[in-house]
């Protein structure tokens, strides 16, 4: 026998025997395990080691403690049988436990003091988180179910035991989003607002004492520091609570052993939300006490920050890069949070249910009511201004000037004016509309009943100085504009020109508010959206007149209608593109970049959507290669505008550069990050909004590039069920893009009543424009699906063949077919060559390439040369395939067919 | 174990020749997977982060040799063995790192499985394969323990012995490795 192999049986029976003597007691243990050597020194000293290392701790435990140990194991405390040690706390220790009896009951969490802690004041303590617990009945807060003495005189109580995990790591693990993590605690404020009604502070909301369930819901343990309010016992425990506080999630309150209200609790649910969201708890105040917090989106915006491998983990951890989630924190979540977590309980939000709703308000797309300090900041500072004036007399200097009385009376309400406009002013730009302007969006009741109530109050304020009304129904207008509700947005317009023409005839004191340029180019601006709604809506062609007659007025007024000017080229822009005249629209667009760029900044929000708009335009006016560029710089200048980017703004410019992928070839590049837009959207705004419509828009249109028929139609028909006004070009544009995918799937029934559809919504007034050509020559299209000879294509001829280029390509195509049809295929071949020749994406493009080699198999075909047809179907197999995932099913059928032959 | 465990269930069926229920079987244990890594994953209370990267790693590992589970102790067993694989290359990664070898992995720092040590996973690792040679069982309960992330309970549980024979048998092993890893004429008692 060699050594290793000696070594080897030594240590077998070695441990053999430490496993059998720990079924001794422990003060004869060793004893009884020499004994068992029987002489053998080698291995006796191989036991005494090994029992040695028994009382060792591993690194692995170090957290466990004497779990292993715990004399109650395998105990019965009353009716209950303990399992398992689940954790320890201050004065008690929690258990898994099982009811014993006849009945399968499910486990329990069972807490029993801790031995030797039981003086009187920890047990009254542990007596009264009993009755707490008792009081509470809460679907979010761990259920109080049964509670004794042990029979050594231990008070020990069974509570629901929630199978889950503490909530940050639940969050981490699955990597949720930052609207399901809000989710999630507004679970947790749900279950401390109930016990505050129930008139229980929890005190020690931490992340451990929430845990999460696997059907993701939440519930809230420990009310071990809990506290009554109003309960007399309050001074007598304040030193024992403030001793058994956590220090990382306790309010300065608990610290200076203040009064601890239910805004303690809100203090709390605060540094939750800002663990949650950016993944570390906010500096303690107790170490700069009147230092600002930082922002929450701060350590994301750091040089660097996009590198630095925590960051990048903890944004990860949220499904996010880090300038995303900095440009998700940013605004509104830094706002909620810094204002739940202010030092002075005051400054606070009032309720925990205020800081819900504030949650509830952000998740729906609402402008939320925690505002900076920017707000109360005006006002205050306006009315300092006002006494300042008053006292230090500013305003009889005026007075000289004017005559004493009138003077000091107009000063009077024009201070008044002003104090309302800025106050009406502040209140729409910020609460209302709030960091984001985008905010507003169509479907948004709750913003319209904000929007209708600002209306109401400008309408009884009559006194209002004229130039600040001009400016104030604008807002107001645009407002109704961006929620699509046009018979209000009209009303308001007019309003804004009435107005104007009295501030611009308006002198004298009472006449404050902007410059009488500012005034005139909101007027024009005004004319313009009129103008445009009488156009595009009503088809009133004279209105195109009207709208270039407010662009040459705001050419006139120069830097100070930039922006005015921008939107009004852009709305000429929308104008010219439903006319299908897409001459001048580049041009305009890249004006109105210039303009806004150099009023704004060229990483400002408005000019990356301008850019933006220019690459939609593009591609849709059918330069998907053009439109590209415009695409990638909106998104580079996006990437550098970083987290101050409004969401929607993001949003936008992510669905233009996926568009313009996916219309320039490469949709399958594009699927997924629409895929990644569109929930998000859903996310941001809800699926109704304009938004989340012209993502599931977009997607539906990589689906049909990519091939993806079935999924196209099932999504042109929702998007079309969200469309608020079903007569809009768009709803006209999505019915085509329907028909085309039905005809594709081979349904040319639907496909043809789906262009008819469209037809009647765009072509009512005149219908020899590009989109109706398109149009008409779709449904013509489907009705060569239908019938041998339809007396579309003879009726169109003129039109397209004119139009040249992809038009007429389409109708030489459909000529072909209907010559095949005829068992003409001398005519066909002929047909198609000058098809191939009006337009040289015919060899470029792989899915017309596709069909071409479809058309030349027919003919083949028709000549009985079925091999020669067999091989071209083939290759048009490879077309398709090229961005299909699957070929068309009359070209699969087709080869079956020849494959039987 | 319970009757109306859906995982013991649905191997009953496997056996019984539903080939459908292979699939949402491996739906449940990768669930079960999942919980039971980042139990082990977790670095404590001052900072959590999201392994799923890693336990991803792992899972691909675990069902990327296609192996048959045919029981639940099994399957915890591989678990833990795939886990001991890749925390072992971590801890290499980390470990040359520390040398000041090679390029540091964006995760450095970030994640740190157990020990503060890498060079404490790789002794445990080697620790744990001598355990294996000198008694097999006692080792697969160490290491579904240690790198599967499974209570000593559940471990019983599974291989089906009473609750106090699988406290005796994990004290032992620990002793085994207690003993080694702290240097058998330098315990370090701290009770």
């Amino acid at each position: 026998m060699d050594d290793a192999q000696q070594h080897t049986e030594r240590m077998q029976r070695a441990l053999g025997i430490v496993c059998a003597a720990l079924d001794r007691p422990e003060d004869e243990r060793e004893q009884w395990a020499i004994t068992q050597c029987a002489a053998d020194a080698a291995l006796a000293d191989e036991v005494k080691s090994l029992l040695v290392a028994d009382r060792a701790t591993l690194w692995t435990e170090r957290a466990a403690g004497d779990a292993l140990a715990d004399p109650l194991l395998g105990q019965l405390v009353d009716r209950y049988l303990i399992r398992a040690r689940l954790g320890a706390g201050g004065m008690g220790t929690v258990y898994r436990a099982e009811a014993q009896g006849d009945l399968a009951l499910p486990a329990v969490a069972l807490k029993v003091i801790k031995r030797g802690m039981d003086s009187e004041e920890i047990v009254a303590r542990f007596l009264r988180e009993r009755d707490i617990l008792a009081r509470l009945e809460h679907p979010h807060i761990a259920r109080l179910l049964d509670g004794g003495m042990s029979r050594d005189g231990r008070p020990w109580f069974a509570m629901e035991l929630v199978d889950g995990e503490p909530l940050l790591e639940y969050c981490d693990r699955h990597a949720l989003g930052i609207d399901a993590r809000i989710g999630l605690l507004l679970q947790v404020c749900d279950a401390v607002e109930y016990a505050h009604r129930s008139l229980v502070v929890h005190r020690d909301l931490k992340p451990g004492n929430v845990l999460v369930d696997h059907q993701g819901q939440v519930k809230l343990l420990d009310f071990g520091i809990a506290k009554l309010l109003g309960s007399d016992g309050d001074h007598a425990t304040r030193s024992a609570a403030a001793a058994m506080m956590t220090p990382d999630y306790a309010a300065p309150e608990q610290f200076d052993r203040g009064v601890i209200t239910t805004q303690t609790d809100v203090y709390q649910l605060g540094v939750l939300l800002t663990e949650l969201l950016g993944g570390r708890k906010p500096t303690r105040i107790q170490v700069e006490p009147h230092a600002p917090r930082p922002r929450l989106d701060a350590p994301f915006r750091a040089a660097g920050a996009a590198r630095d491998p925590t960051l990048q983990q903890i944004a990860a951890c949220r499904g996010l890069q880090v300038p995303a989630l900095a440009r998700r924190l940013v605004g509104d979540l830094d706002r909620i949070s810094r204002r739940a977590i202010a030092a002075a309980p005051e400054q606070r939000y009032a309720s925990v249910g205020a800081l819900a709703e504030d949650l509830r308000r952000h998740l729906r797309g609402e402008p939320v009511m925690a505002m900076d300090d920017r707000f109360s900041y005006r006002l205050g500072k306006f009315l300092r201004r006002h006494r300042l004036a008053v006292g230090a007399g500013a305003a009889i200097l005026l007075s000289l000037a004017l005559g004493l009385t009138a003077a000091l009376r107009e000063n009077a309400r024009s201070r008044q004016a002003e104090a309302q406009t800025e106050t009406t002013l502040a209140l729409l730009e910020d609460v209302f509309l709030g960091a984001n302007p985008y905010a507003a969006r169509a479907g948004d009741t709750r913003a319209s009943d904000l929007l209708d109530g600002a209306r109401e109050r400008l309408n009884r304020s009559t006194d209002l100085a004229p130039a600040l009304a001009t400016r104030l129904w604008a807002k107001i207008a645009s407002s109704y504009v961006s929620l699509e509700n046009r018979a209000a947005a009209e009303a308001a317009l007019q309003q804004v020109l009435a107005h104007g023409e009295r501030a611009l005839a308006c002198r004298g004191a009472a006449c404050v508010g902007p410059a009488a340029e500012a005034t005139r180019a909101t007027m024009a601006a005004a004319r313009a959206r009129l103008a445009h709604y009488a156009a595009a809506h009503d088809h009133d062609a004279s209105a195109r007149v009207d709208l270039e007659r407010a662009i040459g007025e705001m050419n006139l007024l120069g830097a100070g209608a930039d922006v005015e000017l921008a939107e009004a080229l852009q709305l000429l822009n929308d104008l010219d593109f439903g006319q299908g005249d897409y001459a001048q629209i580049d041009a305009r667009s890249q004006q109105a970049v210039e303009l806004l760029q150099r009023a704004r900044g060229a990483n400002h929000a408005d000019t990356i959507m301008a850019i933006g708009n220019r690459a939609s335009l593009l591609r849709a006016s059918g330069q998907a290669e053009a439109a590209l560029a415009p695409a990638r710089e909106a998104n580079d200048r996006l990437t550098a505008l970083g987290t101050d980017a409004p969401a929607a703004v993001a949003l936008y410019v992510e669905q233009q550069l996926a568009g313009a992928l996916s219309d320039a070839g490469q949709p399958a590049a594009a699927e997924p990050l629409l895929r990644r837009a569109l929930t998000r959207a859903q996310e941001l705004r809800g699926d109704d909004s304009g938004l989340a419509s012209g993502l599931a828009w977009e997607l539906a249109g990589a689906h049909s590039e990519l091939g993806r028929f079935p999924e196209a139609v099932v999504e042109y028909r929702d998007l079309l069920q969200r469309m608020p006004d079903p007569r809009s070009a768009n709803v006209a544009a999505i019915h085509n893009s329907l028909g085309s995918a039905l005809l594709a799937e081979g349904d040319a029934d639907a496909a043809a009543d789906s262009f008819l559809l469209a037809r009647g919504i765009l072509c009512a007034a005149d219908a020899r424009i590009p989109p109706c050509l398109v149009l008409s020559l779709n449904h013509c299209d489907a009705e060569l699906s239908r019938s041998a000879r339809p007396a579309c294509l003879a009726a169109l001829e003129a039109d397209a063949q004119a139009a040249g280029g992809a038009i007429a390509r389409r109708h030489s195509m459909l000529l072909a077919r209907a010559a095949l049809r005829a068992a003409d295929p001398t005519r066909a071949e002929a047909l198609l060559a000058q098809a191939q020749s009006q337009d040289p994406d015919t060899t470029r493009d792989p899915i017309l390439r596709g069909q071409v080699l479809r058309l030349q198999a027919e003919i083949a075909s028709a000549r009985g040369q079925p091999g020669q047809a067999l091989r071209l179907n083939q290759e048009a197999v490879l077309a398709f395939r090229e961005r299909w995932t699957a070929e068309p099913a009359a070209l699969r059928a087709a080869l079956a067919g020849s494959g039987e032959r | 174990m319970d009757s109306t465990d859906p995982i013991a269930e649905l191997l009953e069926r496997i056996r019984g020749g539903d080939s459908g229920a292979s699939d949402r079987l491996f739906a449940l244990l990768y669930d079960e997977f999942h919980r039971k890594a980042h139990q082990l994953l977790r670095i404590g209370p001052r900072q959590t982060l999201c392994t799923t990267e890693l336990v991803n790693e792992t899972w691909l590992r675990l069902r990327g040799h296609g192996i048959p589970v045919d029981s639940r102790e099994h399957f915890a067993h591989l678990a833990a063995r795939a886990m001991r694989f890749v925390l072992i290359d971590r801890a290499r990664q980390r470990q040359a790192l520390k040398r000041g070898e090679g390029e540091a992995p964006l995760e450095l720092g970030t994640l740190d499985a157990g020990g503060d040590d890498p060079f404490e996973v790789l002794a445990l690792a080697d620790t744990l394969s001598e355990l294996a040679r000198i008694d097999p069982d006692l080792a697969r309960i160490a290491e579904v323990h240690l790198f599967g992330g499974y209570s000593i309970i559940e471990i019983g549980e599974l291989l089906g012995i009473p609750e106090r024979t699988a406290f005796r048998r994990w004290r032992t092993a620990r002793m085994f490795l207690v003993r080694a890893l702290t240097g058998q004429d330098d315990p370090t008692p701290e009770t």
